[in-house]
């Protein structure tokens, strides 16, 4: 039979298509240039080549704030899962004073303009001692990054049946032993997909992170002050490798997610 | 002292009083059943007596030791939960060893109870299986399973049968009771089935609003009712409220004209205000031509015969206002018309005096 022609179906197809070009065109752009031989960003490009990562490999400048991207990464992620999890379980499980209040006030800090952000915290940590620095570009992360741990996981424990716990307590186990053998199996996924979106958050952050650093640059402040010197291919040959690693962990977050709800 | 004991136990949510100075004994081996509507105390006094709940005033003894402080897992108690809270990441084996881990019993002692456990409630084949890959009754008997193969002092179940379907509830029920029979273990019970607590215990505890309204064998709430409220809610029966008229030893109730003879307990004075409860059961209609028996006789019209497969049942509009169900066998009589004239009666045996 003759597929008829259907108006809306051809409608809604169209706006997602030109929703996902919207998005992933510029992208596409970028890591195809990323191949280019010559220093100017034209189509048709004459060749293949990985010059621009070679080059990459010797800038010590950029090399040095990946690495400080990833530190910074690793430990403000630490801290929204330190502190973010008992969070999580003192909201989903306890009842004490203000609790409602700090429900609604939990996400401001992402919900907040970054630069909101900054700048309040440019002012109030000088009060408390701490100088701008990389210390405080890692506080100002682990942050906002409680927000993205405490609400995903509190999330989670609001699906998971109390009794769970109460069942444990009364075959004999202690709390502590309930936390590891009941319910952390069970928040499990929560917590690592929330790693990888803390992760991936911090790594691309620049408002907040612009006001604090002293001289240290982080990855996206290096690639921004690159720029300034105008599009070089080397940005694009460094955008490709982030690319390419958010995509990575975006699976692997997905892949872990999907395997919990089996 | 029984096994458990609760002394003077009140628990208070803010400044709603959930249960009211409850005081109880339970024997040794004994099926107690907690039984009343929604909200009367029976799941908080059940998860008192777990440590889920801390009374607000009042002691709870286990087996002799008082343990109203402590936390569930210090209570020689397991728990069969309402939702069977079953561990969804384990296995059925990791989830019925998961108590006798707690207890670091050797591995191959855990092995053999656990083994022997899920073959008593037939579930052996799938302990290899995960909760989520089991129906609801099969998730019932891990349930059970988990809780009795600690060998607790106390089996607690919260309505354990609540989900399933009534054919699976009727054959669980009967499962169960023999379960506990066979182990002789106490099982304290809660539901809001009154069918499901007189067929299963020993001994029922009606409660109502926070109290033990009567605690009996179940022919003795069925029969002998204390309180208008345990006759109304323990099945179905008719309820007339009127005045008392005695005449020396012999005790009547005033019902609009009408004398119906009663036979109270005690000796009671005239112009008390007391209820009578009538089993449906007790009652037969006859039409009203001639043929006027002993005992009670009341005059009424037919208001409606309803066919219900066993029975026939009748509803009779009493000249003086109430009305009053019968169910008879199919055989003693016919459909009676709506407006047949009647007249209802019954032993004055069966029916029970109780306060208005």
């Amino acid at each position: 039979m003759k597929r008829r022609f259907d108006l809306p179906t051809f409608l809604v197809g169209s706006a997602a298509a030109f929703v996902l070009a919207f998005i992933y065109l510029p992208m596409v752009v970028v890591v195809v240039y990323s191949f280019n031989p010559d220093a100017v960003n034209v189509f048709p490009m004459r060749g293949f080549s990985l010059r621009w990562y070679r080059m990459l490999l010797d800038d010590e400048q950029l090399l040095a704030a990946l690495r400080i991207s990833l530190l910074v990464a690793l430990g403000g992620t630490s801290i929204g899962l330190l502190l973010g999890v008992p969070g999580a379980i003192a909201l989903a499980r306890h009842d004490f004073p203000g609790k409602r209040f700090l429900e609604r006030i939990v996400l401001l800090p992402l919900t907040l303009p970054g630069i909101v952000t900054g700048v309040a915290m440019l002012s109030f940590f000088p009060l408390i001692g701490v100088p701008v620095s990389l210390l405080a570009v890692l506080i100002g992360h682990g942050t906002f990054l409680i927000a993205i741990t405490l609400t995903q996981v509190y999330a989670r424990l609001r699906r998971l049946d109390p009794s769970l716990e109460e069942a444990s307590a009364d075959l004999g186990a202690p709390p502590i032993t309930t936390f590891f053998k009941v319910v952390l199996p069970n928040i499990k996924t929560a917590i690592i997909g929330s790693a990888l979106l803390s992760f991936t958050l911090s790594l691309d952050e620049i408002p907040v992170t612009f006001f604090l650093i002293a001289g240290d640059n982080t990855l996206p402040i290096q690639i921004w002050a690159m720029m300034r010197r105008g599009i070089s291919p080397e940005v694009n040959a460094i955008s490709t490798l982030v690319f390419a690693g958010s995509i990575g962990l975006i699976l692997l977050g997905t892949a872990l997610g999907g395997r919990d709800k089996e | 002292m029984g096994i458990v004991e609760l002394r003077k136990v009140v628990k208070r949510f803010g400044d709603v009083e959930v249960v009211k100075s409850l005081d109880l004994s339970i024997e040794k081996g004994e099926f107690l059943t907690f039984l009343g509507p929604s909200g009367c105390g029976k799941t908080t006094t059940l998860r008192m007596i777990g440590g889920f709940e801390m009374p607000t005033s009042g002691e709870i003894y286990l087996d002799g030791r008082e343990v109203s402080a402590l936390p569930p897992y210090k209570r020689d108690v397991n728990t069969v939960f309402q939702s069977y809270a079953l561990f969804p990441h384990m296995s059925v084996r990791q989830n019925v060893a998961y108590g006798l881990e707690q207890k670091r019993l050797p591995k191959a002692e855990i092995e053999r109870k656990v083994t022997e456990v899920l073959a008593m409630v037939r579930m052996d084949t799938f302990a290899a299986r995960k909760p989520r890959e089991l129906s609801g009754g099969q998730q019932q008997r891990v349930a059970v399973a988990r809780a009795i193969v600690n060998g607790p002092t106390v089996l607690l179940l919260d309505e354990p049968l609540g989900a399933l379907d009534l054919k699976l509830r009727k054959e669980m029920q009967f499962e169960l009771k023999s379960l506990q029979r066979k182990l002789g273990m106490t099982f304290v019970y809660v539901t809001h089935d009154q069918e499901e607590a007189l067929t299963m215990s020993d001994r029922v505890a009606v409660m109502n609003g926070g109290r033990i309204e009567q605690i009996d064998a179940p022919v003795a709430i069925y029969n002998r009712p204390k309180t208008r409220f345990v006759a109304d809610f323990i099945g179905e029966t008719n309820l007339l409220a009127g005045e008392v008229h005695r005449e020396g030893s012999a005790h009547a109730l005033s019902l609009g004209g009408a004398r119906i003879p009663i036979e109270p307990d005690a000796v009671l004075e005239s112009g008390r205000g007391i209820s009578l409860s009538v089993r449906p059961e007790m009652v037969t209609v006859r039409k009203a031509e001639g043929h006027e028996s002993e005992g009670v006789v009341l005059p009424g019209t037919v208001e409606e015969t309803v066919f219900v497969g066993s029975v026939w049942k009748t509803v009779v509009r009493l000249k003086s206002g109430e009305r009053v169900v019968a169910t008879e066998p199919p055989a003693t009589h016919g459909e009676l018309e709506q407006g047949t004239s009647v007249v209802v009666g019954w032993n004055p045996k069966s029916a029970v005096v109780l306060e208005a």
